[in-house]
């Protein structure tokens, strides 16, 4: 028996490149979650699914507002996001997949805690891919996590 | 104050609506609000900024619920 969360591609053009009459696609694949927080749960955000980030990433206003499981680490230099290098702890945290049923998916996972507010809610592989199977089809405009 | 949901809440129609607009709307969001989170409710943008905080407290001043946020990436952005 598997469960499926429905997730959410968005197309868009670099507007750089279309001022000069070049069609760059700029594809992203979101799922909407929310988080365990201590007075219930979190907002809800969308989540970019990035296979190009080895873990999780949060910005500081969610982490703030949230659970926190356990802190993993003291902060350290996280390469190639925001202005090239950010500050972030690792930790463990609890979140939730929304989707239009009353079935709830959760997942406990580690991410990175960022010492700041611009960056995105990136959903990295470890933790996410290790615990679900992504199917992705961008021509049909669907896409979906599998679990088990 | 917060808005607090006592349990995971389902997505509402809604939140549905507002992501379809935003997805609609993207490039000319990218244009006016590049780089910035977005706070959308109801096809508006009620408020947007290049830090989330400002954005998550208009959310909980207003008391909205389940509104929808948005990063809206300027360009071609490799994390």
């Amino acid at each position: 028996m598997f469960t499926k969360v429905r997730l959410f591609w968005q197309t868009s053009f670099d507007p750089a490149h279309l001022a000069h009459g070049n069609h760059v696609k700029i594809i992203r694949l979101y799922v909407p979650i929310c988080f365990k927080s201590p007075t219930g749960w979190s907002h809800a955000f969308n989540a970019i699914i990035d296979l190009g980030s080895p873990l999780t990433v949060l910005p500081k206003k969610i982490w703030q507002n949230i659970d926190v499981l356990a802190n993993l680490s003291e902060p350290v230099l996280l390469g190639g996001i925001g202005k090239g290098v950010l500050m972030a702890r690792l930790a463990r945290i609890q979140f939730v997949f929304l989707d239009t049923r009353k079935e709830v998916v959760e997942l406990i996972i580690k991410a990175y805690l960022a010492e700041d507010d611009t960056v995105p809610l990136l959903l990295g592989i470890e933790d996410l891919i290790t615990q679900t199977r992504l199917i992705c089809d961008y021509p049909k405009s669907k896409a979906f996590l599998q679990l088990s | 104050m917060k808005t607090i949901y006592e349990k995971p809440p389902k997505l509402s129609r809604r939140y549905l609506r507002d992501r379809k607009w935003v997805s609609a709307h993207i490039q000319e969001l990218m244009e006016k609000y590049p780089d910035q989170w977005i706070l959308v409710y109801d096809g508006k943008i009620v408020a947007h900024h290049a830090e989330l905080g400002p954005v998550w407290d208009k959310a909980d001043t207003l008391h909205l619920e389940q509104p929808f946020f948005h990063l809206i990436e300027g360009g071609v952005r490799v994390y």
